[in-house]
């Protein structure tokens, strides 16, 4: 992809996928890598930190004879997640009008 | 290197994080690694990195948090600095005018000092004048120009010092 992606911007995205729906890690990488090139690795630190950060919680549900860790997001983070989507959007308008993209009107 | 030696080299790789912190993190690892359905070492590594690269990412996420953390704590602390040094202060102006009268008192002393011995030496010089022996006289006025010049010395030591403290009194007050 040409566009890199930015530590704000992938809190911001797990955010976005877990306030859908609850989701584990696999899930989730498997999401971020259907849109971008990230690493199979690099979403861990992401949700530890939002977890640390009260953004996210956690919880067990066995599978086959394991558990499987989901991802659930707390209203802290449905807070921080309404501002980083209004951020976005602000941010997508400018940058789609320097584009000299729809906005001409 | 399979599954277990893949986690197991993980595990050693963040022994310096908190037991909670590394278990979750190799239980995150351990399962994405079931969910791939990865068993052998290598396909681990080239789909999710070397232990190596996984504890990099993981403790440099770590060690940049307990460095926020270290730097709020440094702030915390230089206010406590401020706080210190203003309760300092807040003393030291009380201490300070007390020692500087004390100063001042010694000057005072000293000076006083100065001048009596030059008045005792003038009075023993006079004594030239009364009648005695020729050598009484001469011993009288030898410690008289003694007397005057120790006075002399000490009074011209007085006046130094005397300057020498008021230029440093300025000194803390317009600091101040």
């Amino acid at each position: 992809m040409t566009f890199q992606i930015t530590a704000p911007l992938l809190d911001a995205c797990v955010l976005g996928i877990v306030d859908h729906e609850d989701a584990y890690g696999y899930v989730l990488t498997q999401q971020f890598r259907n849109v971008m090139d990230v690493s199979e690795s690099t979403l861990y630190p992401v949700l530890r930190r939002l977890q640390k950060s009260g953004f996210l919680t956690t919880y067990d549900r066995p599978f086959e004879g394991r558990n499987r860790r989901y991802y659930s997001i707390t209203e802290e983070g449905k807070k921080i997640l309404c501002d980083y989507r209004k951020d976005w959007m602000d941010y997508t308008d400018a940058v789609g009008e320097l584009l000299g993209g729809a906005k001409n009107e | 290197m399979n599954k277990e030696e893949y986690i197991k080299e993980l595990q050693k790789r963040l022994k310096l994080l908190p037991k909670e912190d590394r278990e979750d993190a190799v239980n995150y690892y351990e399962e994405f690694i079931c969910e791939m359905e990865l068993n052998e070492g290598e396909s681990i590594c080239n789909r999710i990195g070397t232990p190596k690269e996984v504890a990099k990412a993981i403790l440099g996420e770590t060690t940049e948090k307990q460095l926020e953390k270290q730097k709020e704590k440094k702030s915390v602390k230089g206010g406590a600095k401020v706080v210190w040094l203003t309760i300092l202060a807040i003393f030291s102006i009380p201490i300070l005018i007390p020692v500087g009268i004390c100063v001042w008192l010694l000057f005072l002393v000293f000076g006083i000092t100065a001048f009596a011995l030059v008045v005792a030496g003038i009075i023993s010089f006079v004594a030239l004048f009364a009648p005695a022996p020729i050598g009484q006289k001469l011993v009288a006025a030898g410690v008289g120009m003694v007397l005057i010049g120790l006075g002399m010395f000490l009074g011209i030591g007085v006046v130094q010092l005397i300057q020498l403290t008021a230029r440093l009194m300025v000194k803390i007050v317009k600091r101040k």
